[in-house]
């Protein structure tokens, strides 16, 4: 299994606070927006605090900073510009993945149709490396700044990632003659508050047009990887070893961690035989809706 | 004559652009090929999207398995100017704002063919582009 956490940081000072949460989550693959923290310190307190090695695989982007505990020849970057990152996780034993870190322009600085322009162009940077790599098993976590429901990311030709696994296990769909990939969203399943601490990854409430509470920081799937993501999918986290990263109206507290929570998901290894089986019994079962 | 079958077209009708903003690129590109002996080249994908025409510059490296990085784009409606900048490697912090007809829309806004080559000079000058250009190239003679 391995287990990836992102975090927008926020340019805070909080290196404690990642060392500790590396190694509460036992974290294989860290992915850090707006981290202005130095490599080499953080390497340093990484590597001293874990059992693990981590390594920082070379990459031109400054989307985010990636540091992994495997070697860096097993995740290297294929496509990359000042907002994305395609890197290939090409693991020994298992199937090669793209994965995709991004952290897209923000609400304050950049129009709606401009975050839909980017998301149409990011959309197309992953498709063209799936061409080339020959295969779809693919997935892009980060900070988009746009909520699952708006355009960039729901569109066909933006993200196109439904909040149903059952509809993103169809592959794609067809319109005016053109096939649209879908990816699949499990960020959905964390809106409101029922049952749970918070509402959403990030609080914002300056805008004319509000929600108070966004899901800006997701990780969307391909269907070939849909099975591959162990239940509860993804966690949201709100504290780290024993620090709250919440404020006393539960919102993300940035006196503490960031405007930002980070959020973990876990990929358990699957052969290509049972990841096809699987996706195809799955697909049986749900897509007689047609 | 009959007037039915009069030329009404003017006859500078395909006088006004004489240059576009993607030909303007693939110049560009082509040139950054000769200079790192093809280690690093450029290349100019065209797409359409949200009714405006995307152009991307990307440098290829193909010693690197063929690894990509966009360097700027830019896109425009059917009348080639305004452009807009979507992405480029020259860092600001601030917000810019153009002036459209008294409205002021958010972004970075190149209105004709003289400021697309001032800023792509500026940008393919920037300390970023030189960075990304260099290691590029390093890595893949080494």
């Amino acid at each position: 299994m391995t287990n990836f956490l992102f975090w927008n940081i926020n340019r805070r000072p909080i290196q404690d606070l990642i060392v500790s949460l590396a190694l509460q989550e036992r974290v294989d693959v860290l992915i850090l927006a707006e981290c202005e923290i130095e490599v080499g310190p953080l390497l340093l307190a990484l590597n001293t605090a874990m059992p693990v090695q981590f390594d920082f695989p070379v990459s031109q982007s400054e989307s985010a900073k990636v540091f992994t505990r495997f070697s860096r020849d097993f995740l290297r970057a294929r496509a990359e510009g000042s907002r994305y990152s395609i890197r290939e996780l090409n693991l020994p034993g298992t199937l090669p993945i793209l994965m995709t870190s991004v952290h897209l322009p923000s609400k304050q600085n950049s129009a709606d149709d401009s975050q839909i322009l980017e998301s149409t162009e990011l959309a197309r940077a992953v498709r063209d490396q799936e061409s080339r790599t020959g295969h779809g098993r693919s997935l892009i976590v980060g900070a988009f700044n746009m909520n699952p429901f708006e355009a960039g990311m729901v569109g066909a030709s933006g993200l196109h990632a439904t909040m149903d696994r059952t509809v993103a296990l169809r592959g794609s769909r067809t319109i005016r003659g053109r096939d649209y990939p879908f990816f699949y969203n499990p960020m959905w399943n964390y809106f409101g508050d029922e049952n749970k601490t918070v509402a959403g990854t990030h609080y914002y409430a300056r805008n004319e047009q509000i929600y108070f509470c966004n899901m800006f920081d997701q990780v969307l799937l391909r269907p070939e990887l849909i099975l591959s993501l162990q239940n509860p999918g993804v966690r949201i986290i709100t504290a780290v070893a024993g620090v709250s990263l919440l404020s006393s109206v539960v919102r993300p507290d940035k006196r503490v961690g960031s405007d930002h929570l980070p959020i973990l998901f876990h990929w358990i290894y699957r052969s290509l035989n049972n990841e096809l089986s699987g996706a195809r019994s799955l697909a049986r079962r749900y897509c007689r809706c047609g | 004559m009959n007037s039915v079958a009069q030329d009404l077209w003017p006859d500078d009708i395909v006088d006004a652009v004489s240059t576009t903003p993607a030909s303007i690129l693939k110049v560009q590109a082509g040139r950054l090929g000769q200079k790192t002996k093809n280690l690093v080249q450029g290349q100019v994908e065209t797409s359409a999207a949200s009714g405006r025409l995307v152009h991307s510059f990307k440098l290829i490296a193909p010693a690197l398995d063929n690894y990509t990085y966009e360097l700027l784009r830019i896109s425009h409606g059917v009348t080639l100017y305004p452009i807009k900048v979507e992405e480029e490697p020259i860092k600001t912090s601030k917000v810019r704002f153009a002036d459209m007809g008294g409205k002021k829309v958010p972004g970075h806004w190149l209105q004709n063919e003289g400021e697309l080559i001032d800023w792509l000079r500026e940008a393919l000058s920037a300390p970023q582009t030189r960075r990304i250009v260099g290691s590029l190239v390093s890595q893949s003679a080494a």
